[in-house]
């Protein structure tokens, strides 16, 4: 087990090394320098001089990558082209907590109304409640989020629409993850407000989840109802209840987990739809704004925290994964 | 609901809060709550009164002014704002070199180029020596960039000053979280009468929708560069209050003069027939706007209203762009950029129905119109680099000054990339030679006639349309007292109170 | 007559059966037609055109069904020629990705040995990365624009391609009439051409129906997001970003592009399942 762990730690940091290397280069081999951008088409070769000195942007390539991946080691993730001295790291430091907040609460509707929705149109497979629960996860496949979010927005006029709580708000938490801080920190009636302005982001970004989650269940539950030994317990007079809970749940949770690893990208691509649609002040809309704005700097940093945090919550799934499957573990200790 | 914190919903974020980087008006309503200038606009007019100075006097060739500080006046970290502090801060606006300027948008530069020297006479007096007699001296002193800043603040936070600023008004700096809230509290050491409310917050929104919903509900109390017909919808929404003010200030399309086509006057020209700034009116203010015919409003004097103006005419237009096809060997349709806001304006508050009403009414006439959105930083930075070929701009007056409309956005001077405003790149040397002239003639009769010959000048090569002036209107709940809309569009909340119920 | 074909032809019968068992074809196909006979036909079917100015914010009306938007412009109208841009951009861009994809994947099997780790390791880094951060870095690096979004969107879907035509090519290659033609003397063109290709032919048009629901998804969402340039054009994704501040006002601008894109990649979902299921492969398709 700890050698397959080892081996998907060192392949998490190869492929993030990677990523690393070609965000680097994508942001040098554009067609505009930044730096020129910057000053403009009369601009004077002095500053401009002056500026790529600053930056470093004069030395040869690899000296530069040497550079920067130093920086990073370092945590300093540089600052902003748009905005001359905003530190990138304090941005993120509050958009990444309201992006996750928004990507977990999301699965914590997705996953259990998923596996319900499953299991129901796997017990009453082929008839009328099968049939409505696939109807509703081939819709919810099909409806793009940003649409789905206007809807939800139509639907429910009196749901806050903006930010993350409401307008003026003061508090004490020491975190950006006001929901679950709160939550835990017994802060009832503010978890309730922050509550409150999740509901509807999260309720939209859970739909192609809960989708996918409700079919694989579904198909996972049916595997393990027509296999020859269920049969035969059932014949034997075990309950449908206990079937459910010690044969059909352990094999869907693991079916289950295996998905939300292939659904992560998704996720977090849906986040950021997501937050465009209720001025949610997430990693989305921050890199989307330095993409419209040639924030360069910006795009960089947004590209590598995204590709970080993607393969971080993968590997955390993968170890999940060794922990819980005693099938991999069995594979992985011989 | 008794809160003492205000909350005004505004169109978008600032991007500096140092008063020297900046004229994008999201910043400015933050700045003129924090900082102060040596004079003060009245609360409700464009008259100048005492501010920090308590009087002042002037030479009788009109090249030195002395002004006399208030005495025991302290910035909002206790530093003393005397004498010095006012030296330290003109350094800053005059030397675009100086160790403390951190940034290369210096908009108001050439606002400030004739003061010669200024010295401290004693602790608080200072005395300001200027190149030449200059009208609009004493106005330039009250503009926003010239708001007295801590020195001691600038010295500790260097090109983090504008983002922790720190000034002598009534409200004082708490934090800024960029997009989603700035948040002031009450100076309670203020010199004058200390502010209305306990705490502001700055909330941007650029969908108008969502400003409208708050509103409505309660989340924010006021709620400014909403669209026309909003306002009208708000107008019999109980609870809710609108206020109007004739407003000074001019929407305008910019078209950028240097680059080809639009160096030749003809298309210039074709452009300007070829808009019905009427259905415009329509279309994307509701009807609450005027048809403008030159850059300098009618409600500021100085406005030429002698011009004969070019009527909508689409067959003129399309006639136009045909010759000037032949003459200089274009295609039609000739390919043009539109550049546009992503967020309202007091003078254009839904930029983008501007835009797209300007690009269907082009595309009749022999255009082919991409429009470009951007970030309104990176919108003007990029207009005044003139990267644009057409652009949707405007100004509200700083001052009640025609030099403010027409030197700052048409004098060659103002052609730079610290954010001079002359983003049509609009070079005519007779027009720079009546635009000096005015600036330096004290004589108000014969400063208006230089104006109106400047004016007629730039109607005829046309490197700016004039679309609208719009009246300033703001949708408030009804408890919010004391504040009064300002003519000049700036937003001082020291007065806004608000009301038990 | 090749051995592909001879194969095709003996099940060709059986697929003909079954085509009426398959109800997802007919749903999927229909949806799909009526998109691609809106694209086509735009000029001729809509009311209006695309431009046409005739009040601000009406309710649906006889003279407009749908109302007309904030632009004043006829809503039907504008989410019929919607359809044009969506379709010529995802065809386009998956085109590219079939193209590059397929070609990989061959490439990839056929050679097999250290190209073909070469090619999966490439796959593998790709897809560790949530698809949007791809079309973001592409179009930052180009600038927002329409040929900047078809990139990225090509991009985005080449490894579904690349992978599961791999996946096939190695099976395949032991088949015994590929082993025949092989020793045979073929030469690798003719391989290409008259034996591998028709025979992954069934999973490209599954792969490309199902990647199309993606594409439109995707072109939509980027211009959703304001970044694939000019947002005045007849859009889906436009319409939405214009209709969204409108909703206290009027909801038809909104739900009218929202249900056509929806329909749309309904249909070609529906559509890629059954036609897998009619062809009876073994692809995921989500």
């Amino acid at each position: 087990m700890w050698a397959m762990l080892i081996r998907r730690l060192a392949q998490a940091v190869v492929t993030m090394l990677i990523a690393v290397l070609a965000i680097f280069v994508a942001v040098r081999v554009l067609p505009a320098n930044p730096v020129i951008a910057q000053f403009g088409q009369h601009a004077v070769p002095e500053k401009i001089e002056k500026e790529m000195e600053e930056r470093g942007w004069n030395k040869p390539l690899w000296q530069q990558a040497i550079a920067f991946v130093g920086q990073l080691a370092q945590g300093n993730l540089g600052e902003s082209f748009a905005r001359p001295g905003e530190k990138i790291s304090t941005r993120l430091s509050q958009a990444v907590p309201a992006t996750l907040e928004l990507t977990f609460a999301a699965m914590l509707i997705a996953i259990p109304v998923g596996v319900a929705v499953g299991t129901i149109a796997a017990l009453w497979r082929n008839s009328w409640p099968d049939w409505i629960s696939m109807a509703i996860a081939l819709l919810g496949v099909s409806i793009p989020v940003f649409f789905l979010a206007i809807c939800l927005i139509v639907a429910f006029p009196a749901m806050p629409t903006g930010y993350r709580l409401p307008p003026g708000t003061f508090h004490d938490l020491h975190t950006e993850f006001y929901f679950f801080e709160s939550l835990l920190t017994g802060k009832l009636q503010l978890a309730a407000i922050s509550a409150r302005h999740l509901a509807l982001p999260a309720i939209a970004l859970s739909t192609i989840p809960l989708a996918v989650v409700s079919r694989v269940t579904r198909n996972s539950m049916l595997e393990v109802f027509d296999a020859d030994y269920l049969r035969t317990a059932r014949a034997k007079g075990a309950s449908l209840l206990r079937v459910i809970v010690r044969h059909a749940f352990p094999n869907a949770s693991l079916s289950v987990l295996n998905i939300v690893g292939f659904q992560l990208g998704m996720l977090l691509s849906g986040a950021i739809l997501t937050e465009t649609v209720f001025n949610w002040p997430g990693l989305g809309r921050y890199v989307v704004d330095a993409i419209r704005d040639y924030d360069y700097s910006v795009v960089q940093a947004c590209a590598l925290v995204l590709a970080g945090l993607f393969v971080t919550l993968n590997l955390t799934l993968d170890v999940l994964f060794l922990v819980f499957d005693p099938r991999l573990r069995e594979a992985s200790r011989s | 609901m008794v809160t003492d914190t205000l909350i005004y919903g505004r169109g978008g974020d600032a991007n500096a809060l140092d008063p020297i980087h900046t004229d994008i008006g999201e910043s400015v309503k933050v700045i003129v709550n924090i900082f102060e200038p040596l004079v003060a606009y009245d609360e409700e007019t464009l008259d100048l009164v005492p501010g920090v100075a308590e009087s002042w006097e002037t030479s009788d060739d009109g090249l030195e002014w002395t002004f006399k500080l208030r005495p025991g006046v302290k910035f909002h970290d206790g530093t003393p704002l005397d004498a010095e502090a006012v030296i330290f801060t003109f350094e800053r606006i005059l030397d675009p070199d100086h160790p403390h300027v951190h940034n290369n948008i210096i908009p108001y530069y050439s606002s400030y180029t004739q003061i010669e020297k200024i010295e401290a006479v004693d602790d608080l007096t200072v005395k300001f020596t200027l190149k030449q007699p200059q009208a609009t001296f004493l106005a330039n002193i009250a503009m926003f960039p010239s708001g007295i800043v801590s020195p001691t603040a600038v010295k500790k936070y260097g090109a983090d000053f504008t983002r922790h600023p720190v000034g002598s008004g009534p409200f004082q700096f708490v934090h800024w979280k960029p997009k989603q809230e700035i948040v002031l509290s009450r100076f309670e050491d203020y010199w004058g009468e200390p502010a209305g409310v306990k705490r502001v917050v700055f909330l941007p929104s650029e969908e108008s929708a969502i400003r409208v919903t708050q509103l409505k509900r309660g989340e924010i109390h006021l709620a400014d560069n909403l669209p026309p017909s909003e306002v009208d919808g708000l107008e019999n929404t109980p609870g809710v209050v609108v206020q109007s003010t004739p407003g000074i200030n001019i929407g305008y399309l910019t078209m950028q003069t240097q680059k080809p086509p639009l160096d030749k006057p003809e298309v210039r020209q074709a452009i300007t027939y070829a808009l019905d700034r009427d259905r415009l009116i329509e279309v994307a203010y509701a009807g609450h706007a005027q048809k403008a015919k030159t850059m300098v409003p009618p409600t500021l004097w100085g406005h030429s209203d002698d011009i004969q103006d070019r009527e909508f005419d689409q067959a003129k237009a399309k006639q136009l762009m045909e010759e000037a096809s032949q003459k200089y060997g274009f295609k039609l349709p000739l390919k043009l950029e539109l550049f546009v806001m992503d967020q309202p304006r007091p003078y254009m508050q839904q930029p983008r129905q501007t835009a797209i009403f300007i690009k269907d009414a082009l595309e009749k006439v022999g255009f082919q119109i991409e429009i470009i959105t951007n970030d309104i930083g990176q919108h003007f930075q990029r207009m005044t680099r003139g990267e644009h070929q057409l652009g949707l701009s405007g100004w509200s007056a700083d001052i009640a000054d025609p030099h403010n409309f027409l030197h700052t956005l048409l004098h060659s001077d103002n052609i730079n990339e610290i954010g001079g405003n002359n983003l049509s790149q609009y070079k005519n040397e007779e027009v720079d030679k009546l635009l000096d002239a005015a600036q330096f003639e004290l004589d108000q009769e014969k400063r208006t006639q230089l104006y109106k010959q400047a004016q007629q000048l730039i109607f005829e090569d046309a490197p700016v349309l004039p679309l609208v002036h719009v009246p300033v209107r703001i949708a408030q709940r009804d408890f919010v007292e004391g504040y009064k809309l300002h003519p000049s569009s700036q937003v001082r909340l020291k007065s806004a109170r608000i009301a038990e119920q | 007559m090749s051995a592909a074909t001879y194969q095709l032809k003996t099940t060709a019968p059986s697929i003909r059966k079954r085509l009426f068992q398959v109800p997802g074809l007919w749903v999927g196909g229909g949806l799909i037609f009526t998109f691609v006979f809106c694209a086509i036909f735009a000029g001729v079917i809509s009311p209006y055109g695309p431009d046409e100015r005739d009040g601000k914010n009406e309710p649906p009306s006889s003279a407009h069904w749908l109302g007309t938007d904030t632009n004043e412009k006829d809503v039907l109208t504008r989410v019929i020629y919607g359809s044009r841009l969506s379709l010529i951009a995802s065809i386009t861009s998956i085109s590219c990705a079939v193209v590059v994809g397929v070609g990989l994947g061959i490439l990839a099997g056929y050679r097999g040995g250290r190209t073909d780790m070469f090619i999966m390791r490439l796959i593998d880094i790709w897809l560790s990365f949530p698809s949007l951060l791809i079309a973001f870095l592409v179009i930052a690096a180009m600038r927002p624009g329409w040929t900047a979004v078809i990139l990225a969107v090509a991009l985005i879907n080449v490894p579904v391609f690349a992978r599961q035509i791999r996946a096939e090519m190695l099976s395949l290659k032991h088949a015994a009439y590929v082993e025949a033609a092989i020793a045979a003397g073929a030469s690798p063109w003719y391989l290409v051409w008259f034996v591998f290709l028709p025979a992954v032919s069934g999973t490209i048009w599954v792969l490309a129906t199902l990647g199309l629901g993606h594409a439109i998804l995707e072109v939509a969402g980027l211009s959703f997001l304001g970044i694939a340039g000019d947002p005045s054009n007849a859009e889906w994704g436009s319409m939405l970003v214009e209709a969204k501040g409108e909703l206290h006002v009027t909801i038809w601008p909104a739900l009218a592009p929202g249900i056509a894109i929806s329909l749309t990649i309904l249909g070609f979902n529906l559509f890629g399942d059954g036609l897998r299921e009619l062809l009876n492969r073994r692809t995921r398709s989500f």
